[in-house]
């Protein structure tokens, strides 16, 4: 049997966590049949729930208003933002409202929320419909980024989110992998995964059976894409490649990134967002600080340019991490 | 020309659309421009006109979903015609293949290449020893062994290598200048030395430290245009006019000198140091420090921050400098001298071993120094 793609992980980890809580209630635009969502994450829900699906006015600020509210009064909300662009319209709600309540109240009002929002560019629609602005809510105190990757299994991260997280989630579908099937090892490559305590795990690929990688990819959501080329395209050069994708942003599972970098001492941070003060930055400082005068190499960081997404495919490319550019620097990185 | 209708890209979040009704008949001849179907993807309902003249044939029946790029109908020149052949077409030229890796003059993997530079080895040269196939890892590490065991066995001219530099010895053999830098030389990975070229026919034919003394000073030239070095040195200084001499005259003819810095020696990243300077063991070249050409500094020698040494001098063991000394061209130290800060020591100057210098040396002087020592019965 064929694995699932991304998307029917997700709308079959939805259909469960709906089946199995009658807490768990959906917001968003266009969210209900037989639309299913812009991207088609919530196709049949509506019809099946019809009272626990509710499509909303185009207003990112009460979608996770009206969500906050309802996780304080014991429900399980799950909030869609249409474009993970549009997060900055919900940045009041969370920052000063969602992720507040649980420490203002001395642990008395927990707020268990998923936003969830497709993010990523890849698809030309230009520069308010194609960022990766989690970057923005990275330092945001207890709120947990959760990015699953086609390494990972991303139905049961959700189902987690929903049931078993009780902090704010911010839940990060890449566009580009909801038509791809999940990766499952394979002829070329391996996959792991390794439990953190988080509850979502770390995603380990490697394009090479037995003995030590020659250079550590470290990254997250949909630069599993570009990872999983770039390490097939590399075994016919000997590269061998290990891919640490931590379906937690934040918090992050330290422990697995040391651990695998000091297995080859050569380690590229990728993600999609623009480059500086991103994700890329924390996780090379705390592994320089882990792994002082252990590297062989300096830390390499890829991300996009520090501009806007243009909408032509050329240009998007130009200013977007590529297969071929993380292939480089993969190469340079060994040398 | 029969050609097929493919499903356009309707909107940038659609992958598929529904074919609601089909306007034309199969096998109808149609004109470009009309109108063949209507589809519906999440947000319209559009019409796909004809791109061509033909008779249509349709690919996708009224209320199939069909994907983005997938065909819709074919617009044939005749109506008997067998579509097959369009679509074998158009699935052929969808999965050519992506260029395999190793394509072109290139016989070798990435990972042979970079390692192959990581072990200063030549990627063609380990390519030329391998007679067929892809050059990888295990050829290169192969390779690397077997030189390794060829460089165990004594050398008496050696071949160029890629990242050594092969460094001819002149002078030394007898007075241990050559025996110093040698033992130098076996601390330092990236220079090799070929041979020693000495003025003493007795000693040619002889191995000094195992590395054989090939003939007198006179052939420098003719063994470096034969490449059969890459650079020389010269170890003795015994005279240092005719040191001065012999690097002046072989440099002017184009033969190239090197450094020989030991393993120990600290030379800060801010000094600059000319060429043909031997440094031995724990030697201290002090930050903005600038050293000239030829010089011959042993043990323990410390050229301070800001000092400023000329060419050909020689130095005996422990002679230390403070900042800004200057020193020119020619000058001879015996072994633990100070020099006190900002003293200017001329040219030509000889200086007896324990001197403290306090004041500047004009040149063409000797400095003695007065050191008395009263040995009597215990």
């Amino acid at each position: 049997m064929a694995a699932l793609t991304y998307l029917q992980s997700l709308q079959q980890g939805l259909h469960r966590a709906f089946a199995q809580d009658a807490r768990v209630h959906l917001l968003g635009e266009d969210v209900l049949d037989p639309y299913g969502g812009a991207f088609k994450v919530t196709a049949g829900l509506s019809t099946q729930y019809p009272d626990r699906v509710f499509t909303t006015p185009i207003s990112e600020a009460a979608i996770v208003g009206v969500s906050v509210g309802m996780a304080m009064r014991d429900l399980r909300p799950v909030a869609e933002i249409m474009f993970g662009d549009f997060l900055t319209l919900c940045a009041d709600q969370i920052i000063n409202h969602a992720t507040k309540f649980h420490a203002m109240y001395n642990g008395a009002v927990p707020v268990p929320l998923v936003i969830r929002t497709p993010v990523g560019g890849g698809r030309g629609y230009g520069p308010t419909h194609s960022q990766s602005l989690e970057k923005l809510f990275l330092g945001v105190p207890n709120l947990h980024v959760v990015a699953p990757s086609h390494f990972h299994d991303p139905g049961t991260m959700l189902h987690h989110a929903i049931l078993s997280d009780s902090r704010v989630v911010l839940f990060l579908e890449h566009k580009l992998l909801y038509p791809q099937r999940l990766v499952e090892t394979g002829e070329t490559l391996t996959v792991r995964l390794v439990e953190e305590a988080s509850g979502y795990p770390t995603a380990i690929a490697t394009n090479y059976a037995g003995g030590a990688p020659d250079v550590t990819v470290i990254g997250y959501g949909g630069m599993s894409l570009l990872a999983a080329r770039a390490m097939e395209n590399l075994i016919a050069e000997e590269i061998r490649v290990l891919a640490v994708f931590p379906g937690s942003l934040k918090p992050l599972p330290l422990e697995t990134l040391v651990e695998n970098a000091a297995l080859s001492r050569r380690v590229v941070l990728v993600e999609e967002g623009t480059a500086g003060f991103n994700w890329g930055s924390e996780v090379s400082a705390l592994l320089y600080e882990r792994l002082w005068r252990q590297l062989h190499a300096p830390i390499r960081r890829l991300a996009a340019h520090d501009n806007i997404l243009p909408a032509a495919k050329e240009m998007e490319d130009q200013a977007l991490v590529t297969t071929e550019k993380l292939e480089a620097a993969l190469l340079e990185v060994l040398e | 020309m029969s050609q097929l209708v493919p499903l356009p890209m309707i909107g940038a979040n659609e992958d598929s659309a529904l074919v609601v009704m089909w306007r034309k008949a199969p096998g109808e001849l149609v004109k470009r421009g009309e109108i063949l179907c209507e589809v519906e993807t999440t947000k319209a309902v559009v019409e796909i006109e004809a791109e061509a003249d033909g008779h249509l044939h349709l690919l996708a029946k009224e209320g199939e979903t069909v994907r983005t790029g997938e065909p819709l109908a074919a617009l044939l020149d005749s109506p008997e015609e067998d579509v097959a052949p369009l679509l074998a077409a158009a699935s052929t030229a969808k999965a050519a293949p992506a260029a395999p890796v190793t394509t072109g003059e290139r016989r070798w993997t990435k990972k042979a290449e970079i390692l192959a530079r990581r072990l200063n080895l030549s990627i063609e040269q380990v390519a030329e020893s391998v007679p067929n196939g892809v050059v990888g890892e295990a050829e290169v590490l192969a390779f690397q062994s077997r030189q390794g065991q060829t460089e165990e066995t004594p050398q008496t001219a050696s071949t160029q290598r890629p990242g050594i530099e092969r460094v001819l010895i002149l002078g030394g053999a007898r007075g241990g200048g050559a025996e110093l830098i040698l033992d130098a030389l076996a601390r330092i990975p990236h220079q090799h030395p070929v041979g020693i070229l000495d003025r003493d026919p007795a000693l040619h034919g002889q191995l000094v430290s195992g590395v054989p003394v090939l003939g007198p000073t006179s052939q420098a030239e003719d063994f470096w245009r034969s490449g059969q070095c890459d650079a020389v040195i010269i170890a003795f200084n015994s005279n240092l006019e005719e040191r001065a001499r012999l690097f002046e005259e072989l440099s002017g003819r184009g033969v190239p000198f090197t450094n020989v810095i030991d393993a120990t020696a600290d030379v800060r990243a801010t000094a600059q140091i000319g060429t043909g300077n031997a440094i031995l063991a724990c030697c201290h070249i002090g930050p903005y420090a600038v050293v000239g050409d030829n010089n011959f500094l042993s043990t323990f020698t410390c050229i301070e921050h800001h000092c400023r040494l000329g060419s050909h001098c020689a130095f005996g063991p422990s002679v230390a400098f403070s900042g800004r000394v200057t020193v020119g061209n020619g000058v001879r130290f015996g072994m633990s001298i100070a020099v006190e800060p900002d003293v200017t020591i001329g040219d030509n100057v000889i200086i007896a071993s324990g001197s403290v210098l306090t004041r500047s040396i004009p040149s063409n002087s000797i400095v003695k120094a007065r050191i008395e020592q009263i040995v009597r019965p215990r």
